[in-house]
Order: structure tokens, then sequence, then C-alpha cells
């Protein structure tokens, strides 16, 4: 019978199991609650819908433009560069000045840090 | 050019500038309000007062540690702030609910900052300052 636990995982990343769990072969499947695709406060749907749309359409981004920036409007691709300015001011050509989400194809994006923790979003971890 | 502030107005004193603020539409900034350096921080955050005020683009997302602990996802908007005689600025930055804009890295490693913390004192330019470095007082 499936067992789900919910832990703490430490900076060492070692975790005691519950006497529950029976010894020998188990598999074992890691959730996070980071996620990307959580709702943000105040942000509009069209936004919400295009962010969608680019994890969406991400894996095959990956094949063909991994390492590009790349516009979604409409929750299609608009415009595609190296930089993000030029494909901003492409796709505001196209699109008009509207929502939009702007991103680098990639499997994983940095994480800044921001002096202020009243910073508007979600918090995921 | 440089621009001279005194930093009186937070209690306790802070590094603070005045700036003009606009849409990214081309249209020069025109907004005023003031800003407060914090080099904490890697990008920019505005009051969210001002993302509905100028009517600001969301650009995408951004993921931060923020202080005290704690990973965020926040939205992004694009921004034009002018630091008058100073410099422009076309950014992308983060919505808080600070009353002030706090201008991070993105903009200050632009800058050549000098903060003068007995004399209340900030002075900002684009350009290294001509002559010998300020006195800085007794350490």
């Amino acid at each position: 019978m499936p067992l789900e636990l919910e832990i703490d995982v430490p900076e060492s990343r070692q975790v005691t199991l519950p006497d529950s769990v029976p010894v020998g072969k188990v598999r074992l499947t890691v959730q996070s609650h980071t996620d990307p695709l959580a709702p943000l406060p105040h942000t509009s749907d069209k936004f919400e819908r295009e962010r969608a749309a680019f994890f969406r359409l991400l894996p095959e981004l990956l094949t063909t433009h991994r390492g590009k920036v790349v516009a979604i409007h409409n929750e299609q691709v608009i415009a595609v560069g190296d930089e993000r300015r030029p494909v901003i001011d492409e796709a505001r050509r196209i699109a008009g000045r509207v929502d939009m989400f702007v991103e680098t194809v990639a499997e994983e994006w940095p994480v800044e840090r921001i002096g202020t923790r009243r910073v508007v979003g979600r918090r995921i971890a | 050019m440089i621009q001279k502030r005194d930093s009186t107005a937070l209690q306790p004193a802070a590094p603070i500038i005045d700036v003009l603020l606009g849409d990214s539409d081309g249209q020069p900034p025109t907004h005023p309000a003031v800003a407060q350096l914090d080099t904490g921080a890697d990008r920019t955050v505005i009051p969210l007062d001002v993302v509905r005020w100028l009517g600001l683009q969301q650009v995408r997302t951004g993921q931060a540690v923020v202080a005290g602990g704690g990973v965020i996802v926040f939205s992004i908007y694009e921004i034009a702030i002018t630091i008058p005689g100073v410099m422009d600025f076309v950014l992308e930055v983060a919505a808080g609910d600070e009353p002030h804009i706090l201008l991070g890295r993105d903009v200050l490693n632009a800058l050549h900052t000098h903060l003068d913390g007995p004399g209340r004192m900030l002075t900002i330019s684009a350009h290294p300052p001509a002559g010998p470095p300020p006195s800085t007082g007794t350490p």
C-alpha cells in the first residue's frame, strides 16, 4: 500500500524513514513544493496564460531554441533572439504594448538575492 | 553631472536620491519619486502602487532568496527610471510592498556613489569624480 509522507529534507539530504516502511527494495518518489507555475498575486490573466504556455512549450523549445530568448503572445512564440531587449522590441512591434512572457529557453534560471522580504510574490520554498 | 541628496528624509538616515519614473514606451519619465539605494539587492524593487499607477507591463517572472530565508517567485515589470542629470535606465524590476523604490545593483553598478554617513549626504554620478576622494573623517 503506498505510503505518503511530508518531511523537511535537511542540508545533508539524509532522512530517517518511519518503521512502517518495509525493509527491502522500495520505490521512492520525491515531490517538492517548488512550482514555477503557482499563481502569482497581482498578475493579469493574459500574463498567466502566456507564462503557462511558455512552460507547456518548453520541452519542444529546448530542442529548437535552447539558450535563446523567446517572447510568448497568444500562447505562441512571436519573437526569438539572443538578447532580451531586441526580442521585447520585436514582440511589441508585432503585438503592441501588452502583457507577454519573455524568457530564456533553459532548464533552470538563476535565483536572485533581493534585500527586502516585502517583494510581492509567492513563496515556494 | 552629479546629484547630491540629503539623506535625512528617512530615520535613521538612509541613502536616497530623486528619480523620475515612466513607462518604457520611449517617452521621457516624468513622475517624481524618491529611491533608496540597496547594495544588497541584485534587482531594483518598486512599490506595487507604481506598477498600477503607470500601468507597467509584466514581462516575465523571477525567483529570489529574500531576507530572512525562503524562495519566492515574483513578477517582473519593465520601467524607465531617470536619475536627473545622471543617467537613464530601462529596467526589469520586481514589485514590492515597500513605500520607496529600492535601487539594486542593476542600477548601482553603472554609477559612482559616495555616501558621507556622518554628513548625511549621498553623491551620485555617472563618471568618476575629479580630484581626490572626499574625506571620510576619522574611522
